[in-house]
């Protein structure tokens, strides 16, 4: 969460309400965050140094704190981004949330989905070579693994291929 | 853990048994190559992925000999491929080389012993000694049993093996196989795939491996992937 | 979407409620058919050309060949109608009409024959000639316009020399048999001394056609029926162009609920339509070829052939119109029957069983047996009733030469063994599918059988035209005339001509006393006229009688001049006797005798036999002072070399003593002969060459439609690295088997029918051209190897790159 929020921050500074809106349109889905979350999560990352208070408003708000994101912030962002998931279940999520902020950041996000296809098919090449030498009870768990990643995989490679088109609806 | 793209570079050591530098190819004006460079070491598994239409057949093909590209080099054991002449290449196809397709790549009205016999033959072998290691090969890959029947009669699994029999048949260097098992079952497919890769080990051959499949791919040592005719590698350090 | 599936819904589906929907399902199906045929782009365009090319060419071959009765019947009705009746009768004088004194000559240049008439006229109403408007009077002419081109020609350079008289017109196609025929009328006079004129008052020989013999109608009948039987097979190999394309089209039908009548009746459709534009192209082909034939018929068939000629019987047109479609459809049909065609895509049916061969036996054993027993019937009578059962019989033949081909092209193909991995390529290639190939080889064959049948049948008339050798040049050159001076003339210019300087020039005649008796002359000095026997005491002046070597009839050995001829009709000249010379007109006793015989000097014996009994040897002096007479100098000359224009030189040399100098080459000559036999085997002969290109056309077809049915396999075979070489022989190889199968059977069953025919139906002995058949079964070999390179392109496009890629 920390990082995502931070990701958003990349695009230029946000209030926190503006913040839990605009997770929440990119990523919240049918949950909407609390803002309590928010905010808790960053007071942390103001505390780590990540983000800093940009200026604050006069106003009826209960808090017009405007932030954005640091130096070393931006670094901590580059480093997630480029830093594959470990391969497991259901982690589309995530990569998702990748995609799209290397899409907002204006970063190659195709490079994302690259690095975690590679670490993917890393993953499977082990399990493969664990299969090729083991028994058969070997041989089935790991093709129930491997053909989870691949699931994974595919996914990855439809999302390369269609790239061009989600940077076109996030941009507009 | 950090992530580093090389488009060109190889980090293994040892020398490059086949390489491809900057590889350009246009089929009219739609260029299906465009900058694509790849290197294989002997005993090596390379991966070739990417979509549809992204050019990984076209760079196959250029690897091979079968077409040359419009630019860039193509180099076995250092010398030039793409500067031969057909004849030459030919032989070097047949004797260097080993090819794997998806489907149609036999013979229809030979038999499977004999297609797999064929390529020995054409390079002027007796009969009897090329059928002999054509049985052996059928064996090794659990098909001797359609030695005598047309590729028609055997399954799609059995076909494929057959292939792989006659591609390795002269103990090529290098095997190009393009999308192997695109026409079996998940079964069938794995048992190829094996079968395949277990006799390029032992006979320290290298696979080109071409194909979109994940759980092909990951038979390989290593990926490539092909995306708008441009190659690209991506190496992971932990 | 929607539109897409209300379409294929109208097409397919929803048909069939309601009465009378069977026929409108029945015609909307072939409807279906017609528009994939035409609808499918380019590929299904090219697809439909090809097949209307083919069909078109067979087509065409048949228009021709029902031309064929017509162009013949046209030519022999225009030879007859100019025709001259030389009888020894002047003809009967026709009232209005001033008769001409005629005398063919045949000549001939560089090798094409020459022919025409001398006329004199007597009166200005002269007999009408077909297509002349004027005879011509002397020092005129008229002459066919393909001798006017070549007299301007520079070929004809060498002829100009002989018709220098002014041309007064040309002759009209009514007077000719062929456009490019040299046919010429010159002028002449002082005919009534030329041996062999006739006075006549009208031209044609009043036959309205000639007759044609039981051996000519066989012939034709055996080169028509070779000729069909290829065509069909070609027409119906035609129509199975890129089947394998179809049948995937057709399963694609059956996915969307065509059911299996249903496909068959679409395919129908899309053959008819092929059937149909191949009709239209056919005849498009046949009115070109029509407009093309006298250009490229320069010198066949004695000076080509009128595009008017060519016209066919519309009966037969009719059958082909209705015949062809129906045979595509048919073949369309019949050869989905081993096909069956699923929704998921095509099932051939596995053909286990061998091809049996007892019922491919019936037809050799019904034809043999109908020509055995019915062919005598047929030589013995000239009426139609007998012919039926020898044109079946030998029919049958042949198309048992078709019908037991595949049986052995299998038997054989299936005992091939190893070899190199071409060879083995290609006899594997044909074990898997031998029937197609052998369907089409067995056009090749059947032509080759009727073909060499065909030249079997000729020898014997050939042999009974001219006994050639291949020896040197033989030229005979001769003289008729009315003075010695002319002779001498005639023997100096001769000798005149390089090559001819020692030739030896024979004189003679022959006499007639008034009672028609006969004896024959020799005019030579006594040198010369000792060559036929030792003259004591000769000098010029004398006259000796000769007396020939008798065989006596009895055949108990040889009188040596013992005794009178037994010939009534012979005159044994005694002196004083009055005696007129032959060969020149009104010859009658009432009129003064030409010569008296002087003392006859001695009889000596002759080395030679002679019909007349014997020969009268004149010195020139004997015939001093006799005003008429009639005499015909020869000179027989070998001459070792192999320039035709040797002769023309000779013809050149002696053509200002007039057209009764004739020069003739044995040896040299191309166009010999007018016997209609030289016409039908003409015809028979370019027949017999087209159906070898169809049958050629039949195997390129099939081996296009393999290669593109095994691209991939071919271009994975080259990405191994399979050297082309391989390639291209084993499609040779796959080519040549059945071919020279085809060409070993079709020798056989050849000669046999051949011996057969000539055995039982004509009383002629059985020779064989082996030359001949040589060609034809060399244009065989020929045909595989023209067609293998023609496919050759097509197997590198398949075996390139793009036969790897996906379908």
């Amino acid at each position: 969460m920390g990082l995502t929020l931070l990701g958003l921050l990349e695009n230029g500074p946000r209030h926190g309400y503006d913040l839990k809106k605009a997770y929440d349109e990119r990523f919240g889905h049918d949950r909407p965050v609390h803002y309590g979350q928010v905010y808790s999560t960053l007071s942390r990352l103001l505390r780590d140094g990540l983000v800093e208070v940009n200026g604050v408003e006069a106003g009826g708000g209960p808090d017009r704190k405007r932030y954005a994101i640091t130096s070393s912030g931006v670094t901590d962002v580059h480093g997630w981004l480029t830093t594959p998931e470990k391969p497991e279940l259901y982690l589309q999520n995530t990569l998702y949330t990748k995609v799209v902020l290397a899409l907002l950041s204006g970063r190659v996000a195709a490079e994302v989905l690259d690095i975690q296809r590679a670490a993917h098919l890393r993953a499977m090449r082990e399990l493969t070579q664990r299969k090729t030498n083991g028994d058969l009870a070997d041989q089935l768990i790991c093709d129930h693994a491997l053909f989870h990643l691949e699931a994974d995989l595919r996914w990855l490679q439809l999302t390369a291929a269609r790239l061009d088109q989600l940077a076109k609806e996030i941009s507009s | 853990m950090t992530a580093r793209e090389h488009p060109t570079e190889q980090a293994a050591d040892g020398p490059p048994l086949l390489e491809a530098q900057e590889l350009r190819k246009s089929f009219g004006a739609t260029p299906a190559l465009d900058g694509a460079s790849l290197r294989v070491r002997a005993g090596e598994v390379l991966a070739v992925m990417g979509p549809s239409g992204s050019g990984k057949s076209t760079l196959l093909h250029c690897l091979a000999g079968i077409m040359p590209p419009d630019s860039g080099r193509v180099l076995y054991q250092g010398a030039e491929l793409s500067a031969l002449p057909d004849g030459p290449r030919s032989e070097l196809r047949r004797t260097e080389f080993g090819f794997v397709f998806q489907f149609g790549q036999l013979v229809p009205e030979l038999t499977c012993l004999e297609n797999v016999a064929l390529p020995l033959r054409l390079g002027g072998m007796k009969r009897k000694e090329a059928e002999r290691s054509a049985t052996e090969w059928l064996e090794r890959l659990e098909v001797a049993d359609v030695a005598g029947k047309r590729p028609g009669e055997a399954s799609g699994g059995q076909g494929q093996r057959v292939a792989v029999a006659r591609a390795m048949v002269t103990t090529p260097k290098v095997i190009f196989a393009d999308e192997p098992t695109g026409a079996l079952d998940t079964l069938n497919g794995e048992r190829v795939m094996q079968l395949l890769v277990g006799a390029a080990k032992d006979t320290n051959a290298a696979v080109v491996l071409v194909t979109h499949e994940p759980r092909v791919a990951a038979y390989s040592d290593r990926e490539v992937v092909v995306r708008d005719g441009k190659s690209l590698e991506v190496e992971l350090s932990r | 979407m929607t539109s897409l599936n209300d379409r294929s819904r109208g097409t397919v589906g929803s048909r069939g409620r309601g009465p009378g929907a069977a026929l409108a399902r029945w015609v909307g199906d072939l409807v279906l058919g017609v528009r994939l045929a035409v609808g499918g782009g380019r590929t299904s365009w090219v697809r439909l050309a090809l097949t209307a090319v083919g069909v078109g060419l067979g087509v065409m071959v048949l228009l021709a060949a029902t031309s064929v009765p017509h162009m013949l019947a046209g030519r022999a009705d225009r030879g007859n109608a100019r025709a001259v009746h030389f009888a020894d009768e002047p003809s009967s004088p026709v009232p209005g009409v001033d008769a001409a004194l005629v005398t063919q000559r045949n000549d001939e240049f560089l090798g094409r024959g020459l022919q025409g008439y001398l006329v004199e006229l007597t009166g200005p109403a002269a007999p009408h000639a077909p297509g002349v408007s004027r005879l011509p009077g002397p020092g005129e002419a008229v002459l066919s316009p393909a001798l006017v081109d070549l007299l301007k020609s520079s070929d004809g350079e060498l002829l100009r020399p002989r018709f220098s008289q002014r041309i007064v017109g040309t002759i009209g196609p009514e007077g000719l048999t062929g456009p490019n025929e040299l046919f010429f009328y010159v002028g002449a006079d002082g005919m009534r001394s030329l041996p062999g004129a006739a006075r006549i008052s009208s031209f044609g020989s009043g036959q309205q056609s000639s007759q044609i013999s039981g051996l000519e109608l066989l012939l034709i009948i055996l080169g028509a029926a070779t000729f069909l039987i290829p065509v069909v097979v070609f027409v119906a190999t035609s129509t199975r162009l890129a089947a394998s394309a179809r049948d995937r089209r057709l399963a694609a039908l059956r996915l969307v609920g065509a059911d299996g009548k249903q496909v068959r009746r679409i395919a129908a459709g899309e053959s008819f339509v092929g059937a149909i534009v191949g009709l239209v192209v056919g005849a498009v082909m046949f009115l070109i070829a029509k407009a093309l034939v006298p250009l490229i018929s320069v010198s066949a068939l004695r000076g080509g052939i009128f595009s008017a000629d060519i016209r066919p019987e519309w009966g037969l047109v009719g059958l082909i119109i209705v015949g062809v479609p129906l045979l595509s459809v048919g073949v369309a049909v019949l050869s989905l029957r081993r096909t069956i065609i699923e929704p998921l895509g095509v099932v051939r049916r596995a053909k286990s069983a061998r091809r049996k061969l007892w019922w491919r036996l019936l037809p050799v054993v019904a034809g043999v047996g109908l020509l055995a027993t019915q062919g005598s019937k047929f030589a013995n009578s000239s009426s139609g009733a007998s012919e039926t059962p020898v044109i079946a019989g030998i029919v049958l033949l042949l198309i048992a030469v078709a019908v037991v081909l595949p049986w052995v092209v299998e038997r054989v193909v299936w005992s091939l063994r190893g070899g190199s991995p071409a060879w083995q390529l290609a006899v594997r290639r044909l074990q898997l599918d031998s029937g197609t190939s052998a369907r089409v080889v067995g056009g090749v064959a059947v032509v080759l059988t009727g073909a060499i049948a065909l030249q079997a049948l000729f020898l014997p008339a050939q042999a009974d035209a001219d006994a050639r050798d291949s020896g040197p040049v033989e030229i005979r050159a001769t003289m008729n005339g009315t003075s010695l001076a002319e002779m001498d003339k005639f023997a100096a210019a001769l000798h005149g001509v390089p090559g001819f300087a020692g030739a030896k020039v024979s004189v003679a005649g022959t006499i007639l006393d008034a009672e028609q008796k006969y004896a024959s002359i020799e005019i030579g000095s006594c040198a010369e006229l000792a060559a036929h026997a030792p003259l004591p005491g000769c000098v010029d002046g004398d006259v000796f009688y000769g007396k020939a070597k008798v065989t006596r009839g009895n055949g108990q050995g040889q009188d040596h001049g013992q005794g009178e001829p037994k010939n009534n009709h012979v005159l044994v000249p005694t002196a004083g006797q009055p005696v007129w010379f032959s060969g020149i007109k009104d010859v009658k006793a009432s009129t003064p005798p030409h010569w008296t015989i002087p003392a006859v000097k001695g009889t000596v014996q002759l080395s030679e036999q002679r019909s007349d009994g014997g020969l009268l040897l004149v010195t020139p002096a004997a015939l001093a002072g006799v005003r008429t007479i009639s005499v015909f100098a020869a000179s027989n000359v070998k001459l070792q070399t192999s320039d035709p224009r040797t002769v023309e030189y000779a013809r050149n040399a002696l053509f200002p003593l007039g057209w009764n100098a004739n020069v003739m080459a044995f040896n040299l000559v191309a166009d010999g002969g007018n016997s209609e036999y030289l016409l039908i085997k003409r015809v028979l002969n370019i027949g017999s060459v087209i159906t070898l290109l169809l049958a050629a056309a039949s195997l390129m077809v099939v081996a296009l439609e393999q290669i593109r049915e095994r691209r991939r396999a071919l271009a994975v075979l080259v990405a191994n690295g399979t050297q082309r070489v391989v390639l291209a022989r084993s499609l040779l190889w796959q080519m040549a088997i059945p071919i020279v199968l085809a060409v070993a059977i079709a020798v056989g069953a050849g000669l046999g029918l051949a011996a057969l025919l000539l055995a039982v139906v004509s009383d002629h002995p059985v020779l064989f051209d082996w030359p001949t058949i040589g060609i034809f079964s060399g244009a065989g070999l020929v045909a595989v190897l023209g067609v293998t390179v023609l496919t050759l392109p097509s197997l590198w496009r398949a075996a390139s790159v793009e036969g790897l890629r996906g379908e």
